[in-house]
């Protein structure tokens, strides 16, 4: 039985290691050539004439063609072959689809903090696209899947009917590793890119470290960053990267990428808040600084976690800074109305409708007043 | 990316369901004296391989032809009918090849379609609010008539699939050990919509293990079988 599973180990994994060669910039003759591709692609571009009309692309025109302009400078010759599209969700992520267009999670652009690391993802995408991993990965699949069945027949028959279980786990672990070695050949590609483009060579590293600090920071109950379970990350990733660097500098510009985000990143943090994984998002709120929005921010989110101190605090930091959104108070008044402490909650709130007289919930504050009163 | 994956379970779903009669709306459907016509919508059309393990691999090629045989048989059947067809086609100012908002009344219809398939086929889902037929695309479709002299505009959704060599070999093998491996399967559903207020005043659906639209003989019998208790 195990000189079986030996022997499919093997079979599948040399089922796995066909690899292509890459698209060539422009030419989709290529892609015609082969059946099972040309499929794949009449998919997608379904998929995709479906994402355009789905409501999920963000309005802002000069924030796509910002991140177009960024995968355009690290995807170089394939630029016209490649299209971008920010959508409208919480969640550190981008992908690639096998005809060439990116979807960019607006996520990943609160977390990224500048235009190199910008540039680090979506070179990395862009690479997936340039060695054809999705039919790589569709060919071995398919071709461990047959074997699999085949294999699992001929254990039956021959009385192993229980070898068809390790059979399968072999598979499993063979596609696995088959997709680690195309994240790494990703890695390492988007790597060049990114350099090539002249960008800060630390930044491809200073993303996953942030993807690992935010996984860290979670209950272990809770899903990983999803960049982490479609790029499974590994501290090994993370080293490769950083050596590959090695003091190699290039531009990071920080100005350029927060003109183009900054005027989002409230809206994107209250659907990050939707999601309740405090403790990643804490993650990435400090990385967003001493700020009053994000003060503001990590206030709502420990209020609504139940850590009362800690909100205190966050709201207190938030009200002195002169950027600070006006509900911040609000936040104030109703944290500190649940310790008891009514004449300072009376007079946040009071402080909040002066700020914000046009405010929506002015009627229901304006209650809150009355009763403290 | 995984747009089509809830209709395809849904239709994956329907198959291993217990087949009931097909939903006969009360129809309000007369013919006037003139002729009438149809617009037929994009179809929303994929036919797949089966690989060895039953994955489905989409095939482009089939698809397109599957998709050119239909469209030629459904202008058959209703020139034999007398009623006037148009095939979609952009509106001119358009630089996209389907206009959006028509794109979206086809999303629509796919959503709709698949209501009315998973409300109807189980006495235990069916709604108690719509004893017949009683559904619509919304005054949305107003679109349509704005942009087509049309009366009617007909929908389609279909998937079929094929089995490859390998999975052919493994349906012989499991014959012969006794065990049922599961080939080629065709389902679809398909609309007449109002183009005055957007009801569907005629839907039916097909599910199927025979039949073959990658051939002109074939797709005539598919669309035959579609067009099933059409009243034009």
């Amino acid at each position: 039985m195990r000189t079986l599973a030996t022997a499919c180990t093997l079979l599948i994994t040399s089922a796995c290691a066909q690899s292509l060669p890459d698209i060539a910039p422009g030419d989709t003759d290529q892609v015609v050539a082969e059946h099972d591709e040309r499929g794949i692609w009449a998919e997608m571009e379904q998929a995709e004439s479906a994402l355009l009309t789905s409501g999920a692309l963000v309005a802002d025109e000069t924030l796509q063609a910002y991140v177009r302009e960024v995968a355009c400078r690290v995807a170089s010759d394939y630029c016209g072959d490649i299209r971008v599209y920010v959508v409208e969700r919480a969640g550190f992520n981008a992908s690639m689809a096998p005809n060439g267009f990116m979807t960019v999670w607006t996520g990943l652009l609160l977390r990224v903090e500048n235009e190199a690391q910008l540039a680090a993802v979506l070179g990395h995408e862009v690479a997936h696209y340039q060695r054809r991993h999705t039919l790589e990965r569709w060919r071995s699949t398919r071709a461990a899947t047959s074997a699999v069945t085949f294999l699992s027949i001929a254990a039956a028959v021959g009385g192993y009917g229980g070898a068809g279980n390790l059979v399968q786990l072999a598979t499993q672990l063979a596609l696995l590793s088959y997709s680690r070695e195309q994240e790494r050949e990703a890695d390492s590609l988007g790597f060049e890119r990114l350099v090539a483009a002249s960008y800060d060579a630390e930044a491809a590293a200073a993303v996953w470290r942030n993807a690992l600090a935010e996984q860290d920071a979670m209950d272990e109950d809770q899903a990983p960053p999803v960049l982490l379970s479609t790029h499974p990350a590994s501290d090994e990733r993370l080293t490769n990267l950083a050596a590959l660097a090695d003091m190699r500098g290039g531009e990071r510009f920080a100005g350029r990428f927060d003109a183009a985000v900054a005027r989002h990143r409230n809206e994107w943090i209250a659907a990050e808040i939707g999601k309740g994984r405090y403790g990643a998002l804490d993650v990435v709120l400090q990385r967003l600084g001493d700020n009053g929005v994000a003060s503001y921010w990590r206030g709502e989110m420990f209020r609504r976690s139940g850590e009362t101190k800690k909100a205190l605090a966050a709201y207190r930091m938030a009200v002195v800074s002169p950027e600070a959104p006006a509900v911040a108070h609000r936040g104030l008044g109703l944290t500190l109305w649940s310790l008891g402490r009514d004449s300072e909650a009376l007079r946040a709130f009071t402080r909040y409708l002066v700020t914000a007289p046009q405010a929506k919930d002015t009627a229901m504050i304006r209650a809150y007043i009355k009763e403290l009163k | 990316m995984r747009a089509g994956t809830s209709l395809g379970f849904l239709l994956l779903m329907l198959a291993a369901c217990v087949r009931t009669d097909p939903l006969l709306p009360e129809l309000e459907f007369a013919r006037s004296a003139e002729t009438v016509s149809v617009l037929v919508m994009p179809t929303n059309i994929a036919l797949y391989e089966i690989t060895v393990a039953g994955l489905l691999e989409p095939n482009a090629e089939w698809t397109e032809t599957a998709r050119q045989n239909i469209a030629t048989a459904l202008g058959e059947h209703f020139a034999k009918h007398a009623a006037n067809v148009l095939a979609y086609a952009p509106p001119q100012n358009s630089l996209l090849r389907h206009h959006p908002e028509h794109q979206q009344l086809v999303k629509l219809h796919d959503a709709v379609g698949s209501a009315i398939l998973f409300h109807g086929q189980l006495p235990s889902l069916a709604l108690p609010t719509k004893p017949v037929l009683d559904y619509t695309l919304g005054p949305g479709i107003a679109v349509l008539r704005e942009d087509y002299e049309a009366d009617y505009a007909l929908f389609l959704t279909f998937r079929d699939s094929f089995s490859s060599s390998g999975r052919v070999a493994l349906m012989v093998i499991g014959a012969a050990l006794g065990a049922v491996v599961q080939g080629g399967q065709q389902f679809g559903f398909i609309s007449l919509v109002d183009l005055n207020d957007g009801r569907i005043i005629w839907f039916n659906s097909l599910n199927s293990s025979v039949g073959d639209p990658r051939q002109e003989k074939g797709a005539r019998e598919t669309t035959r079988r579609l067009l099933d208790g059409l009243p034009l």
